[in-house]
């Protein structure tokens, strides 16, 4: 090159070194408001990538290398937020393709790890080690963020070649060893600085083992790995979210009290970590409380609520739950606002705090009717239960609370919508061999005739309430028939047969519990009437349904009794005292004689203690 | 067939484009062209408003629920989402400002999404789902609506993967060639969507949608996707349903495939409608296959209400397709269909068939190369419209027939079909009367043009000859030139003096039939007794091939006697109505033309004067002295007898002469003679007098020229050399000197007139110089000055007593005569 050339690739290095910083400059100074424009940012990662565009559109050269490396960096950095990891990384690769190529030697292969090895030998000694070594920490980021972290390893062990392979090879080890060189150069500026990086890196790097070990179910090692991850110093965020995983792999150790404990501390750092929230209500749950479950849930869903409206864009350049690879996010991850509203509902009605469910239900009703956009994230693993039984649910809760014409509305929609699909019978056939499908569409089946079953049941406990007894046994014969269209070949099926399923044997319990509370509601019905002899056939037929009902016992004792059959009315009466009810696990919307408190039978009481002793006498 | 024709406007001309996508807000249609535009459309302003630039080219296009953003897929895998200029989105608002069309190039910034595997996409409740297609993969993906915000953030929702059937061809052709279609359907009733988008989206009655797509989207009113892939599969899922448990508790992808067309699909859409809204689900492959599916009520026996598919087919291909409530519109390249669509559904199966079967007889339209639709939309006036983009790149608005609907009328009466034949025959005949009649008139109108191309070269052929009016001589080398000559004829005893003129056609183009040749001869001098002025004479011809000439004749006498000199002009004329060929049945533009509607263009002009006229000793016969003496006779008589006073005068004085003098040095050089003596000068100068255009000819062989004058006046010119020694100062002058004699003073004056015409013009053209200028004696000068003076003073003194005593005509000229004869005795030198 002669001298001109050189003067004049002089002049193209300081006008070029001037835009980055320009750019650096905008940057820095939008990143300083409160609410960072986004479209600054764009602008400023497009016009990076042309600064590098225009560098790298002539043949690679030493004098301009500190200047390209910067300005890959920095372009690196800020298109981590527009664009994916796997494009970053080609791009890397390329960049230090020309890097190899301006210090003269040639590699032909373009896979990462031998490029490193061939960088780091190059530029071992160097003036150029700074910027090699910030591309480096891209490398590092690039492979952590998906996870692949034995070759983050390779890479590390390779950076500190200057010391004995003696001691075996540890990623904790070697992070904690990493001799980089992070001198900063005031003429070409930075969008991050390389220390700022790397101590990030490296306690999302011990993160991410952490969470590795989790998955591996390895909760101790885990905790070991966090316990490291606090000592270093971290953002608030991140500092939370390594709390609510301290917790979690407590809570998996099954010491839900040290868990509930990390959780809190999480929430002290950082309001916003929702998954603390959400995992101690889970845990509140398990441990039955269900108070605080419902108020960890409603704290949760106003956070939720709260956030949505406020745009949610990430605030930092480098984002640590990016970072820390997919499995933080799918750890941490909190279900979506309308699973949480359901499960605080739920909880809710199911603790009996009605009045508080109802509203929540309709809440919910309302924002499925509306927009249900965020139906569409999914949480970890728990889903909404399907659209009928969110409303079968709703009209429980309506019907709790003494709003039994709504209760009404609701069924009707649940009836109008499954009308189409009941078939004429179902039949569960075990012995005959049924593939998946064909057994899906049974199941499937199954359930619009439990809740077509269920909504006329619901129906006609509001009517009952409402005095309306003849409508009720309407509506009570109507649910009776559909339950009866579902039999199966076996008699005992509540043996697990080899084809029997678990799904299958759930429900058909739930139908004959069904069947039973249909059957209880319509002999009520009829004695009230007075017609007792239907009465007294409908509660024969519900115990046998659902034998060990303390309630129905009690009202068979009541129309054996008014029928004058005072003897077996005594049978009744004491069986009833003597058999505990066989619990069974029922869906909430079925759950209408939770306790044997539903009913007031004193003056039974009295009557027969005085028909015992008048006996007895 | 009657009802089904429709009347297709055609709104305006694109450049071609091959793969168009065609949709259409209230006022504005959007259509992409070929090079990664998009061409927005005003209906109302009937033009192009805008012009949207992209990079490349635009595979598919959706607008923003709001109607504010344009989405557009492009073939670089880019998904763009750029703002509508605003006049665009407040449609209301009709902005007359500006008459051209804006450009907008859009920018990359505008890309939410990139990825080179996108192969459809749309937007529907404020959520984009994509679809692309990655390793035989076809997967959904659903965004939120980036809408003003620039990031597009993703609330990423990988929908599920669903294995392509056929991966063993390239799927990336395959998809190119169609793309899959993404429709959103709603149940109809819903109360967020009815309000302002029902017309981008499709509705299915509750019923049939609750049967297809399951309890859960149907309670909550969510809107469904269908998307016809490319192998033929109609694949669904509801939008706003979770991911919902399946009946033993595990994960299902919510995308269930509802039936194969096994054929690309084109279009998917609802139609027929009914009490609660559309009750028939259609889907159209691209070979002709009809999907449609109806709901089953269910029976009194407890049968469960179910859905049925009815398979049909089209003839093929279908290009395109879209619905309005009865009819589907499907476009096979050679023509445009509709499809009336039976609204009963299939209750029983054998009556259904049948129906069905009556039902699929298609209507043709009549607009073949139709590539894209969209529509159909009822506008103010309650007609149908669907918009259509053809092959060739026109944007057309096709007006459906109001009252289509009897189209289906199933069979006519045998009668009335009689009836209809006849009519048809009638109206076949009708058009093939009008069809012949226009040819004609095509026809004559290409006449006409070639005749007026054939006027208009002619015109300019002639034109392009430059001013030179006086010498029709030296126009030869013009392509159409006129000559003529001035000649002596004897007729009935009488001789006459006519003009022989050539008309000559050496150019390359003939002169047809409408043109004349136009001659007019008009008099330069006006006496007493000559009040009639020009004269025209036209000779129409009826062909003149290049090469042809043309002789005509024309007497230069008039009924007043002949009138000397005379200029004669000719021109060619063409009257504008022969442009149209008198057989032409209409009048047409013909009798817009008035009389003189003509083009004339002028030829050459001659003058004809004295020397022309002259009969020279011995060419003519010896009856026409005699005539001229018997008129002489009759003149002495009327002479004697004292009427001819005038006459008397001159007469009687004997021969009168003037005298020419001209250096001979300068006729010489002018003349370009090269005699050395004067006798042969002198006759070669009387032969360019008297007969100049055979100026090789001797017809003079003597110093004298003897003839007589028109009017049979004996005439003597004769020229002689003079040596003058007073004029010139460097030594003695040779002159030639031109002399008439003639006893008859017109004719002296005539030929002096012409001489000097002559002379004039001679020296005038010729641009040769003479050699040297020669000293005048002042002497001799002076002398001719004070002659002329003295003439001169003669003259006023004449006019002054001409003016104080009135009417006294013998005594005026008796004094002006000798002042004439005295001027023109003693001419001045010509040098």
């Amino acid at each position: 090159m002669t001298v001109e050339g050189k003067f004049e690739s002089d002049e193209e290095v300081d006008r070029w070194s001037e835009e980055n910083n320009n750019i650096i400059v905008t940057w820095k100074q939008n990143e300083r408001g409160l609410e960072p424009n986004q479209n600054v940012r764009k602008r400023c990662c497009l016009e990076s990538l042309k600064l590098l565009q225009k560098i790298q559109g002539i043949p690679a050269a030493t004098e301009r290398l500190k200047l390209e490396m910067t300005v890959s960096y920095n372009t690196f950095l800020f298109s981590l937020s527009f664009s994916n990891a796997s494009e970053i990384e080609e791009s890397l690769t390329h960049s230090l393709l020309r890097v190899l190529e301006a210090a003269g030697s040639q590699v032909s292969s373009s896979d990462p790890v031998r490029l490193w090895k061939a960088v780091l030998q190059t530029f071992g000694t160097s003036v150029y080690v700074p910027y090699v070594h910030k591309l480096l920490l891209i490398q590092w980021m690039l492979w952590l963020m998906q996870c692949q972290l034995e070759k983050v390893l390779t890479l590390l062990t390779q950076t500190n070649h200057k010391r004995e392979h003696s001691a075996p090879v540890n990623l904790q080890t070697e992070t904690r060893n990493l001799a980089l060189s992070m001198e900063e150069d005031s003429s070409l500026m930075v969008a991050m600085a390389a220390k700022d990086l790397k101590d990030l890196l490296h306690i999302c790097t011990v993160v991410c083992q952490g969470v590795e070990q989790m998955k591996m179910e390895k909760y101790s090692e885990a905790l070991e790995a966090f316990q490291e991850a606090k000592g270093l110093p971290s953002p608030r965020s991140l500092l939370a979210q390594i709390h609510t995983l301290t917790g979690q792999s407590f809570a998996k150790l099954g010491q839900p009290h040290c868990a509930l404990h990390f959780y809190r501390k999480a929430v002290e750092v950082d309001c916003a970590c929702h998954s603390a929230l959400y995992q101690s209500a889970l845990v509140f749950r398990q441990l039955g409380n269900p108070k605080a479950e419902m108020e960890a849930l409603r704290l949760l869903y106003s956070a939720v609520q709260l956030q949505s409206d406020k745009s949610s864009s990430s605030t930092s350049l480098v984002c640590p739950a990016t970072l820390s690879g997919e499995q933080m996010t799918f750890i941490s991850r909190i279900p979506s606002p309308s699973l949480i509203l359901h499960s605080l509902a739920h909880t809710c009605v199911f603790n009996g705090s009605i009045s508080d469910g109802v509203e929540y239900y309709l809440d919910l009703l309302a924002s499925l009717q509306s927009d249900g956009k965020d139906l569409i994230l999914t949480g970890n693993g728990t889903s909404l239960p399907r659209i009928p039984v969110v409303y079968l649910e709703a009209a429980f809760a309506l019907l709790k609370a003494e709003r039994y014409s709504d209760a009404l509305v609701v069924c009707e929609e649940v009836i109008t919508s499954t009308l189409d699909f009941i078939p004429e019978r179902v039949l569960l056939d075990a012995d005959e061999k049924q593939n998946v499908a064909d057994s899906d569409v049974v199941l499937e089946n199954v359930d619009f005739v439990l809740w077509a079953g269920a909504a006329h049941l619901l129906q006609a406990q509001a009517h009952w309430k409402l005095k309306d007894t003849k409508e009720a046994i309407t509506n009570f014969t109507r649910a009776i028939n559909h339950l009866v269209k579902v039999f199966s070949k076996q008699k005992d099926w509540k043996q697990k047969y080899l084809g029997n399923t678990e799904a299958m044997v759930e429900r058909m319990v739930i139908l004959e519990a069904a069947k039973g509370q249909a059957l209880a509601g319509r002999g009520l019905c009829f004695l009230e009437r007075g017609q007792l002899k239907e009465a007294l056939r409908d509660l024969h037929l519900s115990l046998q349904m659902t034998p060990g009902c303390k309630n129905i016992k009690m009202w068979l004792t009541e129309v054996l009794w008014r029928l004058d059959r005072k003897e077996e009315a005594l049978t009744h009466w004491r069986e009833a005292d003597r058999d505990a009810p066989k619990s069974v696990i029922l869906p909430l919307y079925l759950q209408l004689w939770p306790d044997d408190t539903a009913f007031d039978f004193s003056d039974l009481k009295k009557k027969m203690e005085e028909y015992v002793q008048a006996k007895t006498t | 067939m009657e009802a089904a024709r429709c009347n297709v406007e055609c709104l305006s001309e694109f450049s071609d484009c091959h793969s168009v996508r065609l949709i259409q807000d209230d006022t504005n249609v959007f259509l992409t062209s070929g090079d990664g535009g998009v061409l927005i459309f005003n209906v109302q302003e009937r033009r192009v408003t805008t012009v949207m630039q992209f990079e490349a080219l635009v595979i598919s296009l959706a607008l923003s629920e709001d109607k504010h953003r344009l989405y557009a897929l492009c073939a670089n895998g880019g998904l763009y989402c750029t703002p509508l200029p605003p006049q665009l989105s407040s449609s209301s608002v009709v902005m007359n400002k500006s008459s051209d069309s804006v450009l907008y190039t859009v920018p990359d910034d505008f890309i939410v999404l990139k990825s080179f595997f996108l192969q459809a996409f749309t937007i529907v409740e404020k959520i984009l789902v994509t679809l692309s297609l990655h390793k035989s993969i076809w997967s959904f993906d659903l965004y939120e609506e980036p809408g003003s915000r620039p990031l597009h953030k993703l609330a990423h929702f990988q929908v599920v993967t669903v294995n392509t059937c056929c991966s063993n061809t390239t799927d990336k052709e395959k998809s190119v060639s169609s793309p899959p279609v993404l429709t959103s359907i709603y149940p109809e009733g819903s109360t967020s969507v009815s309000t302002h988008q029902s017309d981008l989206h499709s509705h299915l009655e509750p019923h049939l949608f609750r049967l297809l797509f399951g309890v859960d989207a149907s309670l909550i009113n969510s809107p469904v996707i269908l998307c016809g892939l490319p192998d033929g599969r109609i694949c669904c899922f509801p939008l706003l349903v979770p991911t919902l448990a399946g009946p033993t508790g595990e994960r299902r992808s919510p995308v269930r495939v509802l039936q194969s067309l096994e054929q690309p699909v084109v279009f998917i859409g609802t139609c027929v409608s009914g009490e609660h809204g559309p009750q028939c689900l259609v889907a159209v492959g691209q070979r002709g296959k009809l999907l449609m599916v109806r709901s089953k009520q269910a029976t009194l026996e407890g049968k469960k209400a179910d859905y049925g598919f009815n398979e049909h087919s089209v003839r093929g291909p279908v290009l395109c397709a879209c619905v309005d409530d009865k009819r589907l519109y499907y476009s096979s390249l050679n023509d445009l269909h509709a499809l009336q669509l039976s609204t009963t559904s299939s209750s029983s199966d054998t009556a259904g068939t049948e129906s069905q079967l009556r039902a699929l007889t298609s209507d043709s339209l009549g607009v073949c190369k139709v590539v894209a639709l969209s529509g159909p939309y009822t506008n103010s006036t309650g007609s149908v419209q669907l918009f259509a983009v053809s092959l060739s790149g026109r944007l057309l608005q096709v007006n459906l027939p109001h009252g289509s609907e009897k189209g289906n009328v199933p069979r006519l009466p045998s009668s009335v079909a009689g009836q209809r034949v006849k009519d048809l025959l009638a109206s076949i005949g009708n058009i093939w009367e009008r069809a012949e009649s226009l040819k004609h008139k095509l026809q004559e109108k290409n006449e006409s043009l070639k005749r007026l191309n054939q006027v208009i070269n002619v015109c300019s052929l002639l034109l392009d000859k430059d001013g030179n009016e006086n010498e029709c001589n030296t126009s030869t080398k013009h392509p159409i030139s006129c000559r003529g000559v001035a000649r002596w004829s004897s007729l009935l005893q009488r001789d006459s003096l006519t003009l022989a003129c050539v008309l000559e056609n050496s150019s390359g183009c003939t002169l047809e039939h409408g043109w004349t040749l136009c001659i007019q001869v008009h008099p330069l001098s006006k006496g007493p007794n000559m009040e009639a002025s020009s004269r025209t004479y036209s000779f129409p011809f009826k062909k003149l091939d290049s090469g042809q000439k043309l002789n005509v004749t024309i007497p230069l006498e008039s009924t007043c006697g002949l009138s000397l000199p005379a200029k004669i002009y000719c021109s060619l004329v063409f009257s504008l109505s022969a442009l149209f060929s008198p057989e032409a049945s209409s009048p047409g533009v013909s009798q817009l033309l008035t009389e003189t509607s003509s083009i004339s263009a002028p030829l050459s002009t001659l003058t004809v004067d004295w020397l022309d006229v002259l009969r020279l000793d011995g060419s003519f016969s010896h009856s026409n002295i005699r005539h001229n003496t018997v008129t002489d006779g009759i003149q002495a008589f009327l002479r004697s007898r004292g009427a001819l006073n005038k006459d008397a005068d001159t007469t009687t004085a004997g021969p009168i002469a003037v005298t020419v003098r001209v250096s001979s040095e300068l006729l010489k050089s002018k003349l370009q003679l090269s005699a050395t003596s004067s006798a042969e000068t002198c006759m070669s100068v009387l032969n360019w007098l008297v007969s100049p255009e055979a100026i090789g000819q001797t017809l003079v062989q003597s110093r004298v020229v003897c003839a007589y004058s028109p009017d049979g006046c004996s005439v003597k010119i004769m020229a002689k050399e003079v040596t003058l020694g007073d004029i010139c100062s460097d030594g003695p002058l040779e002159v030639l000197e031109i002399r008439v004699e003639s006893t008859s003073v017109a004719a002296v004056c005539g030929l002096h007139h012409a001489i000097l015409r002559r002379l004039q013009v001679l020296l005038r053209d010729s641009t040769v110089k003479c050699g040297h200028t020669k000293q005048l004696k002042a002497q001799s000068l002076f002398e001719a000055i004070r002659h002329v003076e003295s003439l001169y003073k003669d003259l006023q003194d004449a006019q002054n007593q001409a003016a104080l005593r009135g009417t006294m005509k013998t005594k005026s000229s008796e004094i002006l005569f000798p002042i004439l004869l005295q001027l023109r005795a003693n001419p001045l030198v010509i040098l």
